[in-house]
């Protein structure tokens, strides 16, 4: 096997052939990379399925030649703004499910900026939106009874005041 | 029928999905629609229920505060996740990203308090109820949860009250006299001290007086008369106030009984500066039976006869008062030795002892000498000499947390010191004479002077991050917290942003003077000049 070449194999037992620099946006790869040497083996991520990883290295693709990002920068700006650039504002059009499955996997692989893109997405799915709006958006059941809903209406009534 | 399913089932999985692409081309519209109506919802994700919640948090992290509160009425689910104080917090964590978190174990205490609906400590929580040495406890620990959201709600309607609210404003004089007592106030003298808390207003002032004032109506409770001479130090603590005066005594007052009990004689020129210590408990174990620091309340005075003094605080009531005829005492040499209250006198300084900052067995003292030393409470013992500025010290504050101090001097400078090693760390340089007030958050040291401006400092580096240049006079007095800056000058009062060093607004306008300023979270008090007449100002936000 090439030395620019790394083998991934899934939960579905897929087995993926990607180029080193792709597969090293993963901090989990890329340590366990570190850690094995040069080896034959497929590295194995039982935790993501074929479908999913597909599309994180289509992302990993994308942003193989990304600057790595500063440390304190991370902290410090990633909260400060949802901003998604159109690019990744493009990939992640997605169904929910995938979305879901996306944050999961760049989770489990350790691509911050992969799961910055899915968390600000589902931020900005629910910002700005009234309850009602939520729920109906992520099919969740009201479980609030009557009186404990305003109970906590009064208990915000600061935040909407100003 | 059955057949077909039981062979769809046998197919492989690729197969399978070829098949019902097949059957869904060859569905009609309405089929169609009714499986969306199938299909969607069960491809919806209830994200924050189903991530593991550190990522529902991370997610949560990115949501301004006003659409937090609408999440929280979403489900029992999201509610639990937003408002609970489990790990993770998320209103800890947007506390920290809105800037409202301080960081020094203050807002713990703050958030705790207010779960718990009302503000105490161990120490004075005992103290009040007689019993704080007491073991074991007569309170044991109540459990109950920070409440962070109250906590990020309070800090951010303060803020928004004091910078745009308009505060409900009460005014009076500060020399009303109690029905049938004597006025003996002439209505212009200096106010020297101001302390007060939701129940009362306390001052004193250079006619020999101390007066405490209801809170909500302005009017006088009780002029405390014992001092024959002009007060100059004073502070209270629970039911107990504790005096210093240029007669040379200190006295210690019952707020419950508006009674002096006790009269402390030692001092040989005026008592310029005091402080009661606390006991805190400092047991790394919230749980453990607490072990304080000091082992019991205690009262340090600086006094103009070039020595500090270290005396315990008497618990009115239950400790016996102390009132010695003073005239007998006269030809005593040291009067002090006599009183069981004394406990140290602390000398070395060669001029007057003009300001004193103490936290725990640490003293730290400022004086005309242009030292400042640092003092071991429980021996008496000097610790260090600092020296380096090269006029007199007028102004020191103690940051225990950093183990440094910091002194303001008519050189015009201020001195960043180690507590731990006595080394100068820095000489913060700026204003241009004399630096007669200091105070300490722990984000911000913030210098007064007599050159019209305010500097807010870095603790850490001792950088300035602002001059704060507006005053057309000495600055008088002044008070900061995380995020104000309320100081005193001829003509206003006015408030600053402590983070950008803008100024805000005026808070008070056309006075002659500002005797004295002091805030909490709702309320501004002030003592004024005006006209000629002392008089109070008390601002509700």
């Amino acid at each position: 096997m090439s030395a620019n070449k790394v083998k991934l194999s899934t939960s579905d037992q897929e087995e993926f052939d990607v180029d080193r620099d792709v597969a090293n946006r993963s901090v989990l790869i890329k340590n366990m990379l570190e850690d094995l040497g040069d080896s034959d083996q497929a590295i194995p991520l039982p935790n993501v399925s074929a479908n999913v990883l597909k599309k994180v290295l289509e992302w990993c693709e994308h942003h193989k030649k990304d600057p790595e990002p500063i440390a304190e920068d991370l902290d410090d700006n990633r909260r400060k703004t949802t901003e998604i650039s159109d690019w990744d504002a493009k990939f992640i059009q997605v169904d929910q499910e995938m979305l879901f499955e996306i944050i999961l996997a760049a989770n489990y692989l350790d691509i911050k900026p992969l799961l910055d893109v899915g968390c600000k997405t589902v931020a900005n799915m629910i910002k700005g939106k009234q309850p009602e709006e939520i729920r109906k958006l992520f099919n969740i059941v009201n479980d609030f009874t009557p009186e404990e809903e305003a109970q906590i209406k009064k208990e915000n009534e600061w935040a909407e005041d100003r | 029928l059955p057949d077909f399913i039981r062979t769809f089932d046998e197919l492989p999985a690729t197969l399978q999905s070829y098949t019902i692409f097949q059957l869904l081309r060859r569905a009609p519209l309405p089929v169609l629609q009714t499986l969306n109506q199938v299909i969607e919802p069960s491809l919806r994700r209830d994200f924050l229920s189903d991530l593991p919640p550190e990522l529902g948090a991370y997610i949560l992290g990115f949501i301004d505060a006003r659409t937090l509160c609408r999440v929280s009425l979403v489900s029992r689910a999201w509610k639990r996740l937003v408002d609970g104080d489990a790990l993770p917090r998320v209103w800890k964590d947007k506390l920290e990203a809105d800037g409202l978190w301080v960081g020094d174990g203050s807002d713990e205490q703050e958030a705790l308090d207010l779960a718990r609906g009302y503000k105490d400590d161990l120490f004075l929580q005992r103290w009040r109820a007689g019993v704080w040495d007491e073991q074991p406890s007569p309170f044991p620990p109540v459990h109950v949860k920070p409440a962070y959201k109250a906590l990020y709600r309070r800090r951010v309607l303060t803020r928004h009250n004091w910078k745009s609210g308009t505060p409900t404003r009460t005014s009076f004089p500060s020399s009303t006299p109690v029905a049938g007592a004597p006025n003996t106030n002439t209505g212009n003298h200096v106010v020297t001290c101001l302390q007060f808390d939701t129940d009362k207003v306390v001052s004193a002032s250079d006619d020999n007086t101390i007066s405490v004032f209801d809170m909500k109506s302005g009017t006088v409770r009780a002029n405390l008369a014992g001092h024959i001479g002009g007060v100059w130090a004073l502070q209270y603590s629970g039911n107990v106030l504790v005096s210093g005066s240029t007669d040379r005594t200190v006295r210690v007052w019952d707020l419950d009984t508006l009674k002096c009990t006790h009269a402390f004689v030692g001092h040989t020129s005026t008592v310029r500066c005091l402080q009661i210590v606390e006991p805190e408990n400092v047991n790394p174990d919230p749980h453990g039976p607490p072990v304080w620091q000091p082992a019991f309340p205690l009262i340090v005075t600086g006094s103009r006869d070039f020595s500090l003094r270290v005396w315990k605080l008497p618990m009115p009531g239950k400790d016996r008062d102390y009132l010695p005829d003073l005239s007998e005492l006269e030809n005593e040499v040291d009067p002090a030795s006599l009183n069981p209250y004394h406990l140290r006198h602390l000398t070395g300084h060669t001029q007057a002892v003009r300001a004193l900052a103490a936290k725990g067995n640490t003293l730290v003292s400022g004086s005309y000498d242009m030292d400042v030393r640092v003092w071991d409470i429980s021996s008496g013992r000097v610790r260090h000499i600092l020296r380096g500025h090269t006029q007199k010290v007028y102004s020191v504050v103690y940051d225990h947390v950093r183990k440094q101090c910091a002194s303001g001097s008519m050189d015009g400078t201020v001195r960043l010191w180690s507590t731990e090693t006595g080394e100068c760390k820095a000489v913060l340089e700026g204003h241009t004479s004399l630096v007669g007030l200091l105070g300490l958050t722990h984000r911000n040291l913030v210098s007064a002077a007599a050159d019209w401006t305010l500097r807010i400092w870095d603790p850490v580096t001792g950088a300035c991050r602002h001059s704060l240049a507006a005053h057309q006079g000495a600055i008088t007095c002044f008070q900061h917290d995380e995020h104000k800056v309320i100081s005193g000058s001829d003509g206003t009062l006015k408030m600053w942003d402590v983070k950008t060093g803008e100024f805000v607004r005026d808070l008070l306008t056309n006075l002659t003077g500002v005797w004295q300023v002091s805030f909490d979270e709702r309320f501004c008090v002030a003592a004024v000049s005006r006209n000629g007449r002392s008089e109070f100002e008390i601002l509700d936000f």
